[in-house]
């Protein structure tokens, strides 16, 4: 069952696109600069051309079902907490089950220690993590993220996914828009597109995707060196299946 | 330019002592570490005693370093309420009180230093994609022809051909003209492959300075202080501790699988 699908969208890059994404999937979509990632999200959003998006009216009843966490997301509140509120104040949701609400999502996303904070005083990394927590606490069905992972370090990297996932088991359906493939290596089961100028040029199972390393060479991205590596020696022989653990790889090959 | 800052207080920073060297290629890493850029690019209040080029900076004498920093900030902000790129330029150039004769030249120039098409003059600024925004930063910071630029976060959200591009823009800055550049990053990959002398920050002080290789290599603060290695290092100091094999202090893999498969054979 397709959450949404997108059929002959013609704009920009995109001539003839179709895409489809099926029910609670982590859809990644990695590619080059001016490759069609962000108008991509944005026509999947429903804000570019209405008519070629065709949602599943059984899972997305109201326009506030489909979430878009883009670069420029500006706070109205100046404490976290006033922030993550309102969205459900906004709904007419009584007091206590938003206060409910809130406690439940704080938590998932750990950062019950800055609630009290001004908005403008947090680091980057607790910014995003605040504006994801305004996204999901009205329950969105559909998420969309554009590159949430630009600015953020390995280790913050490797949290923020692990927190997706866990949306991502409470029934949400998650499409991520990537310039680097770094975060892939932290993703469970997750699908993964390959888009060049405007057409998909590989799609799959993100670590089947991976293996192919001249096309994503061609697509202008780079592996990540775990994946590098790990695919390099298996061409040369030297292991006989893609490990990406650091461990692993060193206890194969000296055995 | 060189720059020496000794016991320097801000509302971060506590008693911060460091001298940066002169025509290099230097990086930031660690907590905070856009903060000390914005330190050295006098976006921040400070007080203690600064050096460039051995000239104290005082208030008064500010216009001489001037345009001498240019910072480039992970997210352009539109400074004034122009959308259009030929109109942010020459705003851009009165606003930071460029001394410009021709000001079309000048522009001109600047695009094809970062190789950018001069089309994108009649463009509009919401349009550019992000790494047209990156190359137009590029391009603005060069109208002032600065002694030390600060990079913050430089290679993010590029491909490869455009960061490419970019880190032949930085290398060519430093070779030929000498320039300072210190970048910030808190992905230790590109630290390693792109800068020759490291700064590392923790807690807000300066724990390790020096070049760049020596200092990933030959210090254990990383495992200490939990702070993340680069990947290909990490591998190689992996290899050393389980299997005892001395592998050579490589950046590029290609170069390490030659190491590992006369070593397996």
């Amino acid at each position: 069952m397709n959450v949404v699908q997108v059929e002959n969208l013609m704009i920009g890059p995109f001539v003839n696109f179709n895409i489809e994404i099926p029910l609670n999937s982590f859809t990644i979509i990695a590619g080059s600069n001016n490759s069609g990632k962000s108008l991509l999200l944005k026509v999947l959003a429903g804000l570019v051309i209405k008519s070629k998006v065709i949602y599943n009216e059984e899972i997305i009843k109201n326009t506030y079902d489909v979430a878009l966490l883009h670069e420029n997301y500006a706070f109205n509140f100046d404490t976290v907490i006033k922030n993550i509120r309102y969205p459900l104040e906004s709904l007419e949701i009584d007091d206590e089950k938003i206060t409910k609400l809130v406690k439940d999502i704080v938590k998932d996303l750990k950062i019950n220690k800055i609630l009290d904070k001004e908005v403008n005083k947090l680091t980057y990394y607790e910014k995003i993590k605040v504006q994801l927590a305004c996204m999901v606490v009205s329950e969105p069905k559909l998420l969309l993220l554009d590159d949430p992972c630009k600015y953020l370090s390995p280790f913050e990297t490797e949290e923020f996914i692990s927190i997706l996932e866990h949306l991502r088991s409470r029934g949400i359906t998650l499409v991520m828009a990537t310039s680097s493939l770094e975060e892939i290596v932290y993703t469970i089961n997750s699908t993964l597109y390959i888009l060049n100028k405007g057409s998909i040029v590989s799609k799959g199972e993100a670590l089947e995707v991976l293996k192919n390393d001249s096309l994503i060479n061609k697509a202008l991205l780079e592996l990540p060196f775990v994946v590098d590596l790990s695919v390099k020696l298996e061409y040369y022989n030297l292991i006989s299946k893609i490990n990406l653990s650091f461990l692993g790889l060193v206890d194969s090959l000296w055995k | 330019m060189e720059i020496k800052f000794s016991h320097v207080n801000s509302t971060i920073f506590t008693d911060l002592s460091f001298v940066i060297p002169k025509g290099e290629i230097v990086g930031i890493y660690g907590e905070n570490g856009d903060q000390l850029l914005k330190l050295i690019a006098f976006n921040k209040e400070v007080k203690g005693i600064i050096y460039f080029n051995k000239i104290r900076k005082l208030r008064r004498n500010y216009y001489l370093f001037r345009n001498d920093i240019v910072l480039i900030e992970r997210n352009f902000v539109n400074l004034f309420n122009f959308d259009n790129v030929y109109e942010y330029f020459i705003s851009y150039i009165r606003y930071r009180k460029i001394n410009v004769k021709n000001i079309d030249k000048k522009v001109t120039g600047a695009l094809k230093i970062v190789g950018l098409n001069e089309n994108i003059l009649e463009r509009k600024i919401s349009t550019l994609t992000s790494s047209e925004i990156k190359l137009f930063q590029f391009a603005l910071a060069f109208l002032s022809n600065p002694k030390v630029l600060l990079l913050d976060e430089p290679f993010r959200g590029l491909d490869l051909n455009n960061r490419k591009k970019i880190v032949r823009i930085i290398n060519r800055l430093q070779d030929k003209f000498s320039k300072t550049i210190i970048i910030y990053s808190n992905n230790p990959n590109y630290l390693y492959q792109y800068t020759n002398y490291l700064f590392v920050l923790y807690k807000n002080k300066i724990i390790l300075n020096g070049k760049t290789r020596d200092i990933f290599f030959d210090h254990d603060e990383f495992s200490l202080y939990k702070i993340k290695r680069p990947d290909i290092v990490e591998f190689i100091l992996l290899v050393k501790d389980k299997k005892n094999i001395k592998l050579p202090r490589r950046s590029d893999v290609k170069d390490l699988i030659k190491d590992i498969y006369w070593n397996v054979k």
